[in-house]
This record gives C-alpha cells, structure tokens and sequence, in this order.
C-alpha cells in the first residue's frame, strides 16, 4: 500500500502546475463555462494549447501522436489542471471516443483519428440517447441503413454535450431491427459537416447551452467510419462510458477545492443576523463534513485510476465514483448557499458577486449531474448487479 | 500509487480470517456478551501463540515488529469477526509504551505483552468528559516519590482483566509544575474500585475510581507534563485503529446482507432482485467503499511516520457515521429475522454505536477537520 505518486508522476505534475502558472487557464476564452463537474470550461483554445504540450493523449500509443505514458500519468496532469479549474471539458469527453478507437478502430481509422485528436484539432460529441432512449439505450431507435459503401443514418439524439460545437459525433445506431434489441446496434464516427445534420443547442434551467439534439435526415456516412463491427455496438458503447463515467467525474475533489476554499474564506469574513458565520456551529460541522467528502472522493477515485492504470476493469468502481462525486456536488452547491444566505439571489457588484453567481448557477446545473451520463439510480444498479453480484430483476 | 496489500499482509489477513472462523464462532461472541469476564483464556492464549499481542513489539522485545498497516490488517478482520475481549484495549496501551514509553519501561513490559502474559487498558474520558483532553479532572499530585491519583475514569475498557492502566491525569509537582501526563499504572492496586458497565454491545466497560492510589514517578510515560502531546498522537491512532475494526464490521454486516437478499424470496423471486433492496446494497458498499480508502489513507500515513491526525479525524468521522448507515441498511433489508437476539447482524449493528463513540465521535472529529480547513 502506497498512497504517494511516483517520481514521473510528481514531475508531469509540476510541469502541469508550472504551465498553468505561466499562462492562466483562466484566460483561454470558452465557450461553455466551467459547470461544476470538476473539469473546467470547454474551451477550444485552451484544448489547442494542450494539444500542443503534448497533453491530450498522454496514455496513447506514440505512432498515433500519444506520449505512451501512463494512465495514472493522465489522470495526474487531469487532476493538476482541475486544481486550476482549466477548461478540460472540450477534450475529456472525446476522451473515451478516443478509447473506443484505440481499442476497436481499424488502423486507417486510428491513423486518420488520433493524431489530429492529440493535437486538439477535432473535438467530439458522444450521441447515444434519444427521446426514447435514456436510461434504456436498448430502444435505440436511430436506423443506419446500409447503401451501397455507406450506411444511411435517420434519427434523432439527444443530450450530446457540446455537439453544437464539436467536429465529429460517435453515433449509436441500429443496423439490424430483426436482431434481438442488444445484437443489432452498431456504432459511427460522424462528421458534423455532413449533409442532413442538424444540431440545435438546448438551454438548460441554469441558462447555460452544453447540451444539444442532433436530427440525422438521410445522412451518408461510409463505411470505413463504421467503428468496431457491424451489430457489435454496445459492448462497445459499455466500454466507453465505463471511461466516460470515470473521466467525467474523476476530477470532482479537485476541481471543488476551490469551492471549499473560497466558502472558507467567505464564512471567516462575514457576518449575518450580528452574529460571525465562524462561529456558527452547524455551519462549522458543515463545511468539515463537505471537505472529509471531497477526500472520500479524492480515494475513490484514485481506486479507480490505480485500476485503470492496470488495465483493470472498473465497471462498478466508476459507478461508485460517479455516484458519490454527482451527489457531492450536489450538497457542496446546497451548502454554499446555506453558507451565503438569502443574498446569494441578488446579482450585486460586491466582492462576492462572483460567489454567489457561481453558487446559484451551481445548484441550478447540479441537478443535472446525477442524470447525465447515466441516472444515480442506473448506475446504483450497476453496483448491486456488477459489484455485489445480485441477480437481475 | 498502490492500494493493494503485500502478500504477507494477505497472508496475515488469511491466517486471522480463518482462525476467528474456527476459534470465534458466533455462538461464543454471544455468549461472551453475557459472560462476566467477556473473553475466554483459550481464546487469547491461542491468539497469544499466533503472535497477535506482539504484532507491533520490536523483535528485540519478543515481537513480530509488523508495522501499523500490519495491524490495521488484522484489526478488520477482529472487526469483521466481531471478537470479543480486550485485545484492542490492550493493543492502545502497548501502542503508548511503544511510542513514549522509556527504554526501561519498554524493556520491562513489552517482552510480556508480546507473550500475552500482560493485558493492558487506556482509561482517558470521565463523567462528563469524552476526549477533549484539556477538560480532564482526574489528579495526580506528587508526594515525595510518588503520585497520588485521584479521580474518576468512565467507559475504560476491560479494566477488570487490566494488568496495567495507561492512565491520562492532570499532574501537579511539588515545584509547580503543571500538565496532562500519562501514568502506568497497577490494574490491581487495591485502591482502584471498579463497577462494570451494562453497555449496547455487551463489551466490558468500567466506570473506574482512583482512591488515593500511588504510583512511582518512573511510571510517568514519556516527560511528564507534555502527555497532551502524548495523548493527542494516542487518540489518533486509537481513532485510525477503531476505524479498521468498523471497515471490517461493515463489510460482514455487507457480507450478510448481500448473502440474505440473494436467498430471500418474496414474489416469487429473491428479494435482492428488487431495485429499492438493490439501491440499499448499493448505498452500502458505497460508503463502505468510502470508509475503507479514508481509512487506509490515515493508515498508511500513521504507518509510514507522515502527519496523521488530520486524516486520522477524517477517518474516523466519516467511519463512525457510514458504518451507522451501512448497519440501518443491512437490518432493513434483512427486515424481522435480523431484529433476534440470535442473529449475528445485532452484534454489528450494536458495535457500530460503541465503536462511533470510541475516540471521539463524528461531530467531535469535524470540529477539529473544521479548524484544519481554516476555520
């Protein structure tokens, strides 16, 4: 048992940190702001910046423009930017896309693919639910049909973070309606350029557009930009939100670090009803209890990195840090407006206007982290069926 | 990073696992609940002979000079196997001669504890005191070469089978000199009165009174005066070690849970195909997930000589209420049959309030992780 970092890990961290004192993440413009995940903004310009550095594809093979470094060595320089709340969420969740092909794309595809990825170039959306397919993504019922040298794609999806923006979509699709639900799902790389592609932003209760649908009219996509087999798209799919659960939410103790810290900083220096907020009791257990979380936190999730790392399988393990970082971030957004009071409404121009505009759009967003990317309640199932071995319903 | 045991940690872990098995059947923890003594001399002597009472003792005094995760290992499973007697009790007053104790001192007892010759006891919290060691009453005021103890400890652990008491006092000198200092002190003096405890968990807890009693100032643990020192890195590891009895508590009131569901059937089916008993299960493992890696953090930190006590507090909040929330749990879904005597979920489930309490409960931890975040 060793809970420190290696001597690589501790010196790509300091790189990290070095670079993110010598050019601010918080000056990279972007498009969508910082949401509370733990991962930052998206931002175009500053996932270029990092394509550049080398750090996009850290654990990716060398021929295809990685570093060929570690897992744990990613997970670092993630963790490090989140400490500096950096916009990651424009490259994180192409991330898994990104996985999907090391693992199953054909080497024209890795070749065309992962470069321009490591680089920053093309960003990705991930489109698997639609209206009737949320939690059950067996209905899929989008329909790619083969034509020729190209599949036909029909369909609506919705929820895809960032599609209104990115270059490139990883499609779920049904190829063959005949086939029992789970056998007859194939998976596509789509480019948002083409022809009958139509993506419209949807805006969310807290005001903020990172989510989108995408309607699919007669869109032609060839057949070297099937990914994996044809029929054979959902373990595919399982694989990569096994990932895409981790890398969405590894990052929670990290990027909420800040919270805690500037809630702190608040409670020390304020007042309400004559009375010093540090000497409220409650609130004093309260914020011990939110920063003992964010440890808990911090454990599971290096659990499920240290897995990873060995090329382990974390398919309860992510569930258990998605689950626990979703609602920790709910009573961290909770908490900070118990913390600021009633004046936590008004959008004033005081030295804590920027706080309390953070804390109301946090309680706002954080409903919706415990829904995207798959339901508390879906991913509370994956532990009592994959973790503990109970039989299925 | 590694989160994984060494193979001879497994193989300790093995060895305790199936020993408490064959050695510490249910039936006997109950038994020993009721019993007036709570332990059988079998028991321990066989534990004694497996080397457990001197896990952490140098090799020069006889032990096996594991290190604290060592310990902590073979505390989980003591946890898990829910054994009685005052092994852990014992374990913190060779824990304080380890670390403050004089060469003397250490030569003069860990030889015999390590043997399992010696049992030992920590008596810190009073009537009306828990662990907020500046509050502590209980006197010792120097005469001639000799400390006069005068006082009352409440909730010391097996006091009744304690050789020695690592005693927490408010010491006075002739010079004036004032502090909290640690005492050894002889569990059978005749001037110590014991009254035991009707207690949850059926663990043997004293209320103890010092009359008067005397003790050789070569019994002081470390320097005297400076035991608030002592006392703080004590209660921290008491804390980290308590934790690693919950985490194995928990994971056998999980164990029992996940085995019952699966049996269980109700509608035609086992229950645990139900989704609101499988969110309960997996609101279990989640915070025993939780409390595992917070523990093992402090753990290995403890174990590794690194600042401990923040994570120690962490911890042991966090542990003291998830092994509650995994119990609650475990008894819903085990729904009437876990609610009798002769179930082995009530020994979890009554432990889990005795071990919150033990070294400070939640809220008494968050208080200080409150001034560690700068508040």
């Amino acid at each position: 048992m060793d809970f420190r970092f290696s001597d690589e890990e501790e010196k790509l961290r300091a790189e990290v940190r070095d670079f993110c004192e010598k050019e601010p993440p918080e000056t990279f413009p972007c498009e969508i702001e910082d949401e509370g995940y733990g991962f930052g903004g998206w931002s175009r310009a500053f996932t270029k910046r990092l394509g550049e550095k080398g750090w996009l594809a850290i654990a990716w093979p060398k021929e295809y423009g990685g570093l060929g470094r570690t897992i744990m060595e990613r997970y670092v320089a993630a963790e490090e930017l989140a400490y500096h709340r950096a916009p990651q969420y424009g490259h994180l969740f192409g991330d898994a896309v990104g996985a999907g092909i090391v693992t199953y794309g054909t080497e024209e595809q890795k070749k065309e693919f992962l470069p321009q990825m490591a680089r920053g170039d093309i960003l990705w959306a991930t489109g698997l639910s639609e209206p009737g397919a949320g939690s059950d993504m067996l209905n899929t019922a989008t329909r790619a049909v083969k034509d020729g040298d190209d599949y036909v794609l029909n369909g609506q999806k919705i929820w895809p973070t960032g599609a209104h923006l990115a270059d490139w979509c990883l499609i779920l699709a049904r190829t063959d309606p005949d086939a029992p639900k789970a056998r007859g799902l194939s998976t596509f790389l789509i480019d948002m350029r083409s022809p009958g592609v139509v993506v419209n932003p949807i805006i969310d209760m807290a005001g903020a557009e990172s989510f989108a649908e995408i309607f699919l009219e007669d869109v032609r996509v060839p057949k070297r930009l099937l990914l994996g087999q044809e029929n054979r798209g959902l373990p595919l799919v399982f694989g990569c939100l096994e990932g895409d659960r981790f890398w969405g939410r590894c990052l929670r103790h990290a990027g909420s670090k800040k919270d805690l810290e500037e809630l702190v900083e608040y409670i020390n220096q304020s007042s309400y009803d004559g009375r010093r907020l540090k000497d409220d009791q409650v609130l004093r257990d309260t914020l011990a209890e939110i920063a003992i979380e964010l440890e808990v936190s911090r454990m599971l999730n290096y659990k499920a990195a240290w897995l990873l790392n060995q090329g382990a399988s974390i398919s309860w393990e992510s569930s258990v840090v998605k689950v626990f970082a979703d609602e920790l971030g709910q009573r961290i957004a909770h908490v900070g407006l118990q913390v600021l009071g009633p004046e936590a409404q008004i959008r004033d121009n005081s030295r804590w206007a920027r706080l309390r505009k953070r804390f109301t759009f946090l309680y706002n967003f954080n409903r919706g982290l415990s829904l995207a990317g798959g339901t508390s309640e879906i991913q509370r199932n994956t532990i009592a069926l994959r973790g503990l071995g109970l039989p299925r319903s | 990073m590694d989160f994984s045991f060494s193979e001879e940690q497994e193989m300790l872990r093995k060895i305790a696992r199936d020993f408490l098995a064959t050695e510490c059947p249910k039936d006997l923890v109950r038994q020993m609940a009721r019993d007036e003594k709570g332990f059988t001399d079998d028991l321990w002597n066989k534990m004694a002979e497996l080397g457990w009472m001197g896990l952490p003792v140098p090799e020069k005094y006889g032990g096996i000079e594991g290190s604290f995760l060592d310990v902590v290992v073979l505390l989980e499973e003591m946890g898990r196997g829910a054994l009685p007697g005052p092994f852990f009790s014992s374990l913190l007053g060779t824990l304080a001669v380890l670390h403050f104790g004089s060469d003397r001192q250490k030569e003069d007892l860990l030889p015999k504890i390590a043997r399992g010759d010696l049992v030992l006891t920590v008596a810190i919290s009073e009537p009306g005191v828990g662990y907020q060691t500046s509050a502590l009453q209980c006197e010792a005021v120097a005469d001639g070469s000799d400390y006069v103890i005068n006082g009352t400890k409440l909730l010391v652990e097996n006091a009744h089978v304690a050789d020695v008491v690592v005693c927490a006092v408010r010491t006075r000198d002739a010079s004036g000199g004032q502090g909290t200092s640690l005492l050894l002190v002889d569990g059978k003096d005749p001037s110590i009165s014991l009254t035991p405890l009707e207690t949850i968990a059926g663990d043997k807890q004293f209320h103890v009174n010092f009359n008067g009693v005397r003790a050789p100032q070569s019994s002081v643990l470390g320097e005297v005066n400076k035991g608030h020192e002592y006392l703080e890195e004590l209660l921290a590891l008491g804390a980290v070690a308590k934790c690693a009895e919950m985490v194995g508590a928990a994971q056998a009131a999980m164990d029992l849970t996940t085995d019952y569901v699966k049996e269980r059937v109700q509608f035609d089916h086992p229950i645990g195909s139900l989704q609101s008993i499988q969110h309960h299960c997996a609101n279990m493992k989640i915070d025993l997930e939780g409390m595992r890696y917070i523990t093992y953090l402090a753990a290995w930190k403890a174990s590794e000589g690194l600042p401990f006590r923040k994570e120690a507090a962490m911890a042991k909040a966090w542990a003291s209420d998830a092994c509650i929330r995994i119990t609650n749990l475990a008894h819903q879904c085990h729904g009437a049959i876990g609610f009798c005597e002769d179930h082995d979920l009530p020994l979890y489930s009554k432990r889990a309030k005795a071990s919150e309490w033990a070294f400070g409960g939640a809220r008494f931890h968050r208080q200080f992780v409150a001034q560690e975040i700068g508040l």
